[in-house]
């Protein structure tokens, strides 16, 4: 491929010639590659334009990362969502690294703009390439369940990248917990309250309620308590613990909650004050 | 988004309603790239739509996206990404990627049986479509190589071809 040069006469009715066509076959999404790292706005604000030319609706995704940070302002307002990292593949080194680009676009989320961690990497994968032999993820349970967990109460669009007829029961179960789901479609506000000591904390408001999520994240190589300060939350009083993976009720709690997470692994939990 | 409102406007004046509010909350669905790199087949696409519309529809998932190089005819047993482009001296382009005469790229029948004849991804779109779920394609920025070497006329303009508006 060459790129355009949005500055002739010509190009804009390319891409509105090729837009129309997949109008035509009637596509719902696309996702252009090769453009965002380094990001190139006049091509960007040709895609968005060719698809409001198209009169089909389609969300526009744009790849690889990592999107310079400087471009934030411009890609939220051109594109549906954005990747953060070069691709993300089945790697604990890597699922850190995307805690700290994640922190680093805190707070650019919201409808119809999407900071994109990239797709999930749980279940068969590289069956024909590209990385690696065939495989089913190298994470362990504990470990897909942060990489579920931190995708969902992050707020990043959920794309699977996995052959799905191989699932096994644990992969499906990952993927149709409709709790879970919830926090990453109806949770609001994401952010990290902290990261130290092994531990990470972020949290995000429930829509139309007090509610609050809450991701617990043990980071560490051991399995150790994960706690946090109600206050530092803005709570008074006691609280109710529901814990989403399991879709049960922990108890009631006042100050502080704790709870033992494994190595590498994680909670995703609904506070109620009471 | 800022093209929006003029969207809007022009389907409020003509008397129909377009839905500019595309992705209000995270996308989901599948992607064809970690599985099955730039070789996915019409079939396997196929298969993991009828997963995701048995068992993961009702919990919101739904788009099914096909990746990249859709348009080349990976040989048998390659995993290829991007496959370098020569112009050969006897004027011909290797590989060839499926191309209309307008330089735009088609999906390769050979990978998706369904777009032979120049039916593109409608085929497979109305597969999916009749599922339930919704269609989603890559799309590598820019204009083919071959589409400037052969200098391709570019639809809905006035003589205006590929090599006059690519960025070589």
């Amino acid at each position: 491929m060459y790129g355009l040069n949005m500055s002739k006469p010509g190009a804009q009715e390319y891409l509105n010639s090729i837009l129309k066509l997949y109008a035509s076959w009637e596509v719902d999404f696309i996702k252009v590659d090769d453009i965002a790292r380094p990001y190139r706005n006049p091509e960007v604000e040709g895609y968005e334009k060719a698809i409001a030319n198209c009169g089909r609706p389609m969300p526009l995704s744009i790849s690889p990362g990592e999107t310079a940070l400087s471009a934030a302002d411009h890609v939220k307002q051109h594109a549906n969502m954005w990747r953060m990292a070069d691709d993300f593949w089945d790697n604990w080194e890597m699922l850190l690294h995307m805690f700290n680009y994640a922190k680093s676009w805190e707070g650019t989320g919201g409808p119809g703009h999407w900071p994109d961690c990239d797709m999930i990497q749980i279940g068969k994968l590289s069956k024909r390439g590209p990385v690696g032999p065939e495989r089913y993820n190298r994470f362990t349970e504990d470990e897909a369940l942060t990489h579920m967990s931190f995708w969902c109460i992050y707020r990043s669009p959920l794309m699977l990248g996995g052959n799905l007829p191989e699932n096994r029961d644990w992969e499906l179960k990952l993927f149709t917990n409709d709790e879970v789901l919830a926090v990453n479609q109806h949770g609001e506000n994401p952010k990290q309250l902290y990261k130290k000591d092994g531990s990470m904390i972020w949290i995000s408001n429930v829509s139309g309620s007090k509610d609050i999520y809450v991701g617990l994240f043990n980071i560490a190589d051991s399995a150790h308590d994960t706690s946090i300060d109600l206050a530092s939350l803005g709570l008074k009083g006691k609280i109710t613990v529901r814990d989403l993976w399991k879709k049960t009720g922990v108890g009631e709690f006042k100050k502080n909650y704790t709870q033992k997470i494994n190595a590498h692994g994680a909670a995703l939990l609904r506070i109620k004050v009471m | 988004m800022k093209f929006c409102k003029r969207f809007l406007l022009i389907f409020f004046v003509i008397g129909k309603t377009a839905n500019c509010q595309v992705a209000q909350t995270p996308p989901m669905g599948w992607n064809s790239y970690n599985c099955f790199g730039s070789a996915v087949h019409e079939d396997e696409v196929k298969l993991n739509a009828d997963y995701v519309a048995k068992n993961l529809k009702q919990f919101g998932w739904q788009y099914i996206v096909v990746d990249f190089l859709w348009s080349y005819d990976n040989p048998p047993g390659s995993s290829i990404g991007n496959p370098y482009q020569m112009q050969m001296i006897d004027g011909s382009y290797v590989p060839w990627l499926m191309m209309d005469k307008w330089g735009r790229l088609m999906p390769h029948a050979n990978k998706f049986p369904s777009a032979f004849g120049g039916k593109g991804f409608k085929p497979l779109s109305d597969y999916v479509h009749s599922l339930g779920l919704k269609f989603g394609i890559h799309v590598m920025r820019g204009i083919p190589r071959q589409a400037v070497w052969s200098k391709s006329p570019v639809l809905g303009t006035n003589g205006i071809t590929a090599d006059m508006i690519a960025d070589t």
